[in-house]
């Protein structure tokens, strides 16, 4: 799941993500706002919000191109500036390492 | 003394990762199938008797607020044929499959199944709808069909203080809108990215006008995975992609690992 508090007035968006796929993946998000929040300044945080979200896909499809081409067997991750994705993956080995072991 | 620094392991996952069907299918069962997730919100619902449909990982779920104004959640599937119960947010008296009007109670109990009295064998009590956990925080509604679970406030953690302590109150904030997406990547990927601003400097101008990615902290604290990037300074005085000259100061951007 995803949380996100952008700058500015208060503001909140959640939502899961999930694999539709081995290289699909499908999400969806709530926003909130307290009541009486400026409707104008939600609308430019929204545009600023997908502008960033565009960006970021094509990103992401182009690392799922190369990733998954098979042209190398892993990468080289910087281990202080993409800590947490070090630490998502071992997150992501512990739960599914014992289960591939299971179906050997 | 400064705060430790997190570091990570060198290499990343295989990426054999990103497109084995294996992998794809365990990650399914051992993560998104047994784990909360939000599924809507307490605005969803409006009285007794009315529910909506959502998922978790792709098993289809309805919530529901029964006739004690309690909250339930149940697999959105028919016990009878697999049909898929609810396709939109309703408010009535029970939940009736459309088709063959296999009818349950709100309380997920099977009520009504038409000529099932000329069956042999047949026991309303063993066919009720399968249950799912349900929980909230704040108006949001996360659900678990994994019985067996710890509870929501284990698998939230400490995220609930933390958004507290940067100074939001989620009780005070109201539905606004809703957004849906589909990405053609591995989920791993996806997450990966939203998990660093490395590339941000080349790939986000506004974002990097806004935020100062280079003053942010990251944690880990169980399963929670955070960044914490201050307004840039030239945000409150340049011409910002919007105006940030309000009460958050430091953004948040949160990974909640399924549990």
């Amino acid at each position: 799941m995803k949380f996100n508090v952008n700058p500015g007035r208060p503001n909140l968006s959640i939502g899961p993500l999930w694999p539709v796929g081995t290289d699909r993946t499908a999400a969806w998000y709530d926003r909130f706002f307290p009541e009486g929040t400026d409707e104008a300044w939600i609308e430019q945080m929204r545009i600023f919000d997908n502008q960033v979200g565009a960006e970021d896909t094509g990103l992401v499809e182009a690392v799922q191109r190369g990733a998954a081409s098979g042209a190398l067997e892993h990468g080289r991750l910087l281990t202080r500036t993409e800590a947490l994705i070090g630490a998502f993956q071992d997150m992501v080995r512990t739960r599914v390492e014992p289960a591939l072991d299971r179906h050997e | 003394m400064g705060r430790p620094q997190i570091e990570s392991r060198v290499e990343t996952l295989p990426y054999s990762w990103c497109a084995d069907p294996a992998v794809a299918g365990a990650e399914r069962e051992e993560i998104f199938r047994r784990s909360w997730q939000y599924v809507g919100h307490l605005g969803e619902l409006d009285g007794p008797g009315s529910m909506f449909p959502t998922q978790v990982g792709g098993l289809p779920l309805i919530v529901v607020l029964d006739r004690d104004r309690e909250l339930r959640a149940f697999l959105n599937v028919c016990r009878h044929r697999g049909t898929v119960l609810v396709n939109e947010p309703q408010r009535r008296g029970t939940i009736q499959c459309p088709y063959h009007a296999w009818t349950y109670a709100l309380d997920g109990s099977l009520r009504g199944a038409p000529r099932s009295k000329d069956e042999p064998g047949f026991d309303m009590d063993c066919l009720g709808l399968v249950s799912a956990q349900v929980g909230t925080w704040g108006p949001f509604v996360f659900a678990n069909p994994d019985l067996e679970a710890p509870r929501l406030d284990m698998a939230l953690g400490d995220l609930p203080d933390v958004v507290a302590e940067n100074g939001l109150d989620v009780d005070s904030l109201r539905f606004h809108d809703r957004r849906a997406y589909e990405i053609n990547a591995n989920w791993k990927i996806a997450i990966e990215n939203y998990l660093e601003c490395y590339h941000c400097q080349l790939n986000h101008p506004a974002f990097v006008k806004v935020i100062d990615e280079q003053r942010q902290r990251m944690e880990v604290s169980g399963l929670r995975l955070s960044q914490f990037p201050p307004v840039h300074p030239d945000a409150y005085t340049d011409a910002a992609p919007y105006d940030v000259s309000d009460s958050v100061t430091t953004a948040q951007y949160h990974i909640l690992f399924p549990r």
